[in-house]
């Protein structure tokens, strides 16, 4: 791995490879500060312009996009009370108390530089992991590959936000769409209802598009009036008092960093859950919990290196098993397949570029907006006092050219207004389009392995192996979890 | 029993899962295994939601159906943000939401007749004039420069070709 590591990091930093992060990271810290937009939709809007590039240039633009958008979100967090993103939600607490008593400057410098130092916390760690995946390769057969993808869902449909139940039946439909299409194992084409275009099942892109960027957009768009109504006033002044303080409570930032990490590696969690735990742990060991969401720059520190370090831990599952960490890492995954890279154990043996490629790709996404962020964080945090009536109708141009660029065909414009109304109801009606989507991404893996595993070893396939034993013995785990929870909370 | 917007939302999927349920016996053994297994229990999972949502004793009686996960943040004015936090207003008009469906049908039948510059002109100045009630100026100069800026963007520097 370490020889291809300088080849990767050359091709990152040259021509046109700098410039497709550039431009990436940008959008990301855009997407990231227009609160209802974040990650997922940067991605959505992006993949398709990526098709006709290098896999590792297309690369470059998505996780520079995906990892500038939780830095992005805090600086509206921090100015306007208004997370951008759902990782940015604890950072309101103690940051929209350091703006209204003139520290601004100091908050949105706090943020900049646990955001970078997290993201590089989690590479390393990343970094560090990612060798091991090659010696997992000769363990890892259909069992295990079935009970990881139980495994998978168990935890994203548990631990989505929201109503259990109804993240639950929002991965049963999930599912059941992953079912369209050819199945190559059992050789049957199922609800295709005669069609040719859905002989491939719906395009995973297409469905993204609509689920969140047209969604989302059709939201804003009933919403009315401007994304933000309230005054942002900043001052840049303490900037470099707030970068310093990071490194005063370089203890609270490493532990916050580490918990971010392992929180990302576990699937389906992410950095919105990320951002309130190491909060969470900021208040109970400080010595002055009484200061906090008073203006203790320990506030913005906590979040914010966490969600940062939370996509390094989210590459792990995405790159070593092919099981998204995330919804930007499932929209990553899609990435990756449609330019030819299989992620999973093979990857290390195949393509170590590509997974050095990524990692140094999200480190020096987070340094570019680290230092673009602080120096146009006031021009910048204008645009969310852009009224809907405008950013909507272009959200939903680029969604829906976005579909349309992908083939050409005019059904995919059709299928992502289908899924932009299914989405805008799941965030109507409060179901969980998280669990949907990372069901769609596992429910191939699942019924193939399933299949396979039961034509090759039986039943007992399942349960001979101990690392299949494993996953199924955890993943019982999982699930009752909540109901011990619930007992204990009625006792 | 009161049926709210909620609840027709649900009876909807239920009837879009019978009938991908039903569909799932044509197939041949192995294949409709997991439709058939994954399909019924979500049935059922939706009719259990449905009668909570339309039955208040049921409701009451289930309290698993109202469980937030595990790791769901909790209520805050604050967080506008997340899954949770991005419930929209159920009073907000389903009849804006039909027009906004409206015009970007009208922009899919301008794109599959002409093209897209032309489609993303016609559909910005008109839901800029029409929707947005902007003065006809201000909405002709956005779709330009739009319509120019995607121009450059998919035709000049990524050369996609409809």
């Amino acid at each position: 791995m370490l020889e291809a590591a300088l080849p990767a990091l050359l091709e990152l930093i040259s021509w046109p490879g700098i410039m497709y992060l550039c431009i990436g990271a940008l959008l990301g810290l855009l997407f990231g500060m227009l609160p209802g937009l974040g990650g997922p939709q940067v991605l959505a809007l992006l993949l398709p312009i990526t098709f006709a590039m290098d896999a590792s240039v297309a690369l470059t633009l998505l996780i520079g996009a995906s990892g500038a958008t939780a830095f992005g979100g805090s600086i509206t967090a921090i100015l306007i009370n208004t997370p951008g993103t759902a990782q940015n939600a604890a950072t309101v607490y103690d940051g929209f108390e350091m703006t209204k008593q003139g520290r601004a400057g100091q908050a949105i410098g706090a943020a900049a530089a646990s955001s970078v130092l997290g993201a590089i916390v989690g590479a390393l760690i990343l970094t560090a992991i990612l060798p091991i995946g090659k010696y997992l390769v000769l363990a890892f057969s259909y069992p295990e590959y079935f009970m990881m993808a139980v495994m998978g869902l168990a935890m994203i449909v548990v631990l989505s936000q929201g109503s259990l139940w109804k993240g639950i039946i929002a991965g049963g439909l999930g599912l059941m769409v992953a079912f369209i299409g050819y199945d190559p194992v059992t050789g049957a084409v199922r609800y295709t209802f005669g069609t040719d275009y859905l002989w491939e099942g719906i395009p995973l892109v297409t469905m993204l598009i609509g689920l969140f960027a047209i969604a989302e957009a059709i939201s804003l768009w009933t919403k009315k009036g401007a994304i933000s109504t309230e005054k942002v006033n900043t001052s840049m002044k303490g900037v470099y008092e707030g970068i310093g303080s990071v490194f005063k409570n370089f203890g609270l930032f490493m532990r916050s960093s580490i918990i971010g990490t392992i929180i990302g590696i576990i699937p389906g969690v992410g950095g919105a859950v990320a951002n309130f735990i190491a909060y969470g742990q900021a208040v109970s060991t400080s010595k002055n919990p009484e200061y906090f969401g008073k203006g203790d720059v320990s506030g913005v520190i906590a979040p914010e290196s966490s969600n940062n370090a939370k996509d390094g831990g989210a590459l792990v599952p995405t790159l070593i098993f092919g099981i998204p960490g995330s919804l930007e890492m499932a929209v990553l995954l899609g990435a990756l397949t449609i330019h030819g890279i299989q992620p999973g154990p093979r990857l290390m043996l195949d393509n170590p570029g590509i997974a050095l490629t990524l990692i140094y790709a999200l480190v020096l996404a987070n340094v570019i907006v680290g230092v673009v962020g602080v120096l146009l964080a006031s021009p910048l945090t204008r645009l969310t006092m852009i009224k809907t009536v405008y950013i909507a109708p272009i959200i939903l141009i680029f969604a829906l050219i976005g579909s349309y660029a992908a083939d050409g065909r005019i059904q995919d414009v059709i299928t992502a207004l289908v899924f932009g109304l299914i989405g805008y109801a799941m965030i109507r009606y409060q179901f969980s389009r998280v669990a949907l989507v990372i069901a769609v991404v596992l429910g191939e893996l699942l019924q193939q392995s399933f299949h396979q595993t039961i034509d090759s070893l039986g039943y007992a396939g399942f349960f001979i192996r101990p690392i299949s034993l494993s996953f199924f013995v955890i993943t019982v785990f999982i699930l009752i979890l909540p109901i011990l929870k619930r007992k204990r909370g009625t006792v | 029993m009161k049926m709210t917007e909620r609840s027709i939302f649900s009876l909807l999927l239920i009837l879009v899962m019978t009938f991908f349920v039903i569909i799932a016996f044509n197939y041949n053994p192995q294949a409709r295994l997991f439709p058939l297994v994954v399909g019924s229990m979500t049935l059922i999972m939706l009719i259990i939601q449905f009668l909570g949502e339309t039955v208040r004793t049921f409701g009451k009686r289930f309290p698993f159906l109202s469980q937030q996960g595990m790791f769901s943040t909790p209520p805050n004015k604050e967080d506008k943000q997340g899954e949770r936090g991005q419930t929209l207003d159920e009073s907000a008009p389903w009849t804006s939401v039909l027009v906004i469906i409206m015009s970007i049908i009208g922009f899919i039948i301008v794109l599959y007749y002409t093209n897209y510059l032309v489609a993303v002109f016609v559909f910005l100045f008109t839901v800029l004039c029409l929707i947005g009630k902007e003065k006809p100026l201000k909405g002709l100069g956005i779709a330009i420069i739009m319509t120019l800026f995607m121009y450059i963007l998919f035709d000049l520097v990524l050369n996609t070709r409809f």
